[in-house]
């Protein structure tokens, strides 16, 4: 049933993090050279500690009334479509799609509207927060905002989700040749999910030392990266980034999660579906730290125990769920690219490098990236 | 637009349906039949004093089903029961714990449902005080472990919440894992339950009806909004020919689209629905001609009708007053985030049966909707290839081409 594959490229990326919007600041961040580090915002590195402000950007009626995911989803994909070169050609934009990935949506507005709900009853509902707090009304914004009538598609999940989210960009370019899609992932910050998350010990509560602590800090914002079908990115002359080359899910049970399963699985099948060697790989941008965890043991069983090159996002930026994991796909095509500053020790001009996120409930996704080929 | 039918067509070899109608494929298409509604009177929550007290809630699993489903919330516990009836159609019974199978959910919700919970915790208790493990059950990711756990899936798997079009895109996310050769087999679902965050979100909307639900009507002022859940298993065609599966019916085509008008209300001229439409049929390598029957969105508010017959007439011209077409939404309700796979299957059931069912509360219809076919009494129809509409906030379209599995196809269609 295999079709030919169309080739995916990165033709742009566009991030916008507590430590500046655009690609530099989030390098620096990277790098531990950028002012506003972790240690400045405490605990919760959020971009509105950060001072965010999407009317910078964006024309500010546009944010007016919309959530904080909204807002920087906007930015960030206003960046990654102007990276790209992108034209406001209406026929290009009539096909060029979004896909945005999130693990928890607008929750701030979905919070509001639930609580007004209970406790002044069903019809006291703001259509206002309703509506704004659906799962998939950042990416209606930004299919709205930027006139992009292709595929509108919000894709919900854990960790995970903003990888996910490319590797479905990628699936949808394969299988249906659309020309362009806008993909990545965004998270608002939300006091009441992070009280939830530090009861769960998934990030360090709002009363944690500077650094965390012992979990990784929260982090908010939004990343896209445009990937267009290669013959269409040809065709209005852009200059790609990188190549997606490959793309896998994996996912265990709980026993077999914490063996690494999810993590061996999605590396795996990101290789085959690239056609590449382990050997090949020779940068891993994953979500933890180096040392111990479920993905370690995930990456060692597919990469037959070669873990050189590897850096770690959650002890660099903090946990951001579908942003932080998009950000690593970032991280990966800035790699291979050379574009960028990224932090000592990591690689330059890798062959190919894999961004992978495991969930804490037995997911995983991952995707390799490679560099783009020499014209011949 | 490119025609781009593939070589080895995605087969449907299984599916399952539950809602206000009934549990199961086979009640439900009975009571479509009967022209029955679903919809009264709602006991899950309070409505009083609200001016809309009615949706459509889906009858209880019976008591001796309800033990396979013990660690599940109980939508899930639904959305499993139409997956097993999906998968025990199409032979599987047993585990399913290889890498070659995949699940995807289309849910408006997600997981959002659970905040009740919390709240009414938070509301009691106040901040300081309140219970904040329930909020537990607002990470997507944790229903998406459940559920695959209690298939034994380890293939991709992952939720789709494009609103009201879910159901329809996690159909597409789903012939895509298998036309990339991701997959061998998939589960594409849908789901959404009746809930107080959405029966009060359509009501502030002004889109819920206070009288019948009349799709198309003249004066028309809404929908009532239901559970539903519905599951398909798709694989290759030639994959379920070897393996000797009874092919019910074939995804041919799907295709979206975004209106980039506005995050509730349609484009006026059901641009964004055209193309999904036209995208549908593009990757079905279809003309509009070959469609023989279409099931609408038809959520019955004064804009989303007026813009979806416009859509109809751009893309199907003057035929379209000869195409049976069926709004299902007032035998069971808005299944928000099911629709699109609970349609699909009601659509499918018509390839199946060769039968269209009545479509309730249509006698006096728009002007704008003259013309239209909408099958006030059922009967029988020849349909080879069909068409399902959803549409959602965020102005997200998704459409579907479903075909007949014709004798060259395979072994047969699975006419009853």
């Amino acid at each position: 049933m295999r079709e030919p594959k169309p080739e995916a490229w990165i033709t742009g990326a566009g991030i916008v993090s507590p430590w500046g919007a655009g690609r530099r600041a989030f390098c620096e961040a990277l790098r531990g050279s950028n002012p506003l580090s972790r240690g400045l915002l405490g605990p919760a590195a959020t971009l509105d500690a950060a001072g965010f402000s999407a009317e910078e950007f964006i024309d500010p009626k546009a944010v007016r009334r919309v959530s904080a995911l909204t807002r920087s989803s906007l930015v960030a994909a206003r960046m990654a479509l102007s990276d790209a070169g992108f034209p406001e050609d209406e026929g290009l934009r009539r096909d060029a799609g979004v896909v945005l990935g999130t693990a928890f949506g607008s929750s701030n507005y979905h919070f509001e509207y639930y609580e007004a709900l209970f406790r002044r009853g069903l019809k006291e509902a703001s259509p206002l927060l309703f509506s704004e707090s659906v799962m998939n009304a950042s990416s209606g914004h930004v299919s709205q905002f930027f006139k992009l009538r292709g595929p509108s598609i919000t894709i919900v999940g854990g960790e995970d989700a903003g990888i996910a989210a490319v590797a479905s960009a990628v699936d949808q370019i394969r299988a249906a040749g659309g020309p362009a899609l806008l993909a990545g992932g965004g998270e608002e910050h939300c006091a009441m999910l992070h009280r939830t998350l530090a009861a769960a010990g998934v990030v360090a509560g709002p009363n944690a030392p500077r650094d965390g602590g012992e979990r990784p800090i929260w982090t908010d914002g939004a990343a896209f990266l445009l990937v267009e079908e290669e013959r269409a990115a040809l065709r209005r002359g852009a200059s790609p980034l990188a190549v997606l080359r490959g793309a896998g899910w994996g996912r265990a049970g709980r026993a077999m999660a914490e063996r690494g399963d999810a993590v061996a699985a999605a590396v795996e099948a990101a290789l085959e579906d690239a056609a590449i060697d382990p050997r090949d790989v020779e940068a891993i941008v994953g979500s933890e730290g180096p040392s111990g965890g479920l993905e370690e043991m995930g990456l060692a069983a597919a990469l037959g125990g070669r873990l050189q090159g590897y850096l770690g996002t959650r002890s660099l930026l903090g946990e951001g769920f579908a942003f932080t994991s998009a950000a690593q796909v970032i991280i990966a095509a800035l790699a291979v690219a050379s574009d960028g500053a990224l932090p000592k020790g990591f690689p330059r001009s890798p062959e190919a490098a894999i961004a992978v996120t495991p969930t804490r409930r037995g997911g995983a996704c991952a995707v390799i990236v490679g560099r783009v080929p020499s014209p011949s | 637009m490119k025609a781009t039918r593939y070589e080895d067509p995605i087969a449907i070899t299984g599916y399952g349906i539950i809602t206000s109608l009934g549990i199961g494929a086979e009640a439900n298409w009975e009571r479509l039949c009967a022209g029955s509604s679903g919809l009264g009177p709602i006991t899950r929550f309070d409505v009083s004093g609200y001016p809309v007290g009615d949706g459509g809630e889906a009858p209880a699993i019976p008591a001796e089903e309800e033990a396979a489903f013990p660690s599940l919330l109980r939508p899930l516990a639904y959305l499993s029961r139409a997956i097993g009836e999906a998968l025990a159609m199409a032979g599987f019974a047993g585990s399913h714990g290889d890498r070659r199978t995949g699940l995807v959910i289309g849910s408006s919700l997600a997981a959002s449902d659970s905040s009740e919970r919390f709240f009414r915790s938070y509301i009691e208790h106040g901040p300081a005080g309140a219970d904040y493990s329930p909020l537990e059950g607002y990470f997507v990711e944790d229903h998406l472990a459940r559920l695959t756990e209690h298939l034994g899936i380890r293939g991709p798997a992952l939720l789709v919440s494009n609103a009201c079009a879910a159901g329809g895109s996690s159909l597409a996310r789903a012939a895509e894992l298998i036309r990339t050769g991701r997959c061998d087999r998939v589960l594409a679902t849908g789901y959404d339950a009746l809930s107080p965050f959405t029966h009060a979100g359509f009501g502030s909307l002004m889109a819920l009806s206070r009288g019948a639900t009349r799709p198309f009507g003249r004066g028309r002022d809404g929908m009532k909004l239901g559970d539903g859940y519905a599951a398909l298993h798709i694989e290759p065609l030639s994959a379920a020919r070897r393996a000797g599966r009874t092919v019910r019916g074939l995804l041919s085509g799907y295709g979206e689209s975004a209106d980039a008008h506005h995050l509730t209300h349609p484009h006026p001229e059901g641009l964004g629905a055209a193309l999904a439409m036209r995208r549908a049929l593009a990757t079905a390598g279809l003309e509009p001609a070959d469609i023989d029957y279409i099931n609408c969105h038809a959520t019955a508010t004064p804009s989303n009708d007026a813009a979806e017959v416009r859509s109809l007439r751009t893309v199907f011209g003057e035929r379209l007053s000869r195409i049976p077409i069926n709004a299902s939404k007032p035998n069971f309700g808005h299944t928000l985030g099911g629709a699109g796979t609970v349609e699909a299957v009601a659509t499918l059931l018509v390839l199946v049966h060769q039968r269209v069912p009545p479509t309730l509360n249509v006698e006096d219809l728009d002007p704008d909707a003259a013309g239209l076919d909408l099958v006030p009494e059922g009967r029988p129809v020849s349909v080879r290839h069909a068409m399902s509409n959803s549409f959602g906030f965020g102005g997200c379209n998704a459409s579907v081409v479903l075909s007949l599995a014709s004798e060259d196809h395979g072994p047969g269609n699975g006419h009853a």
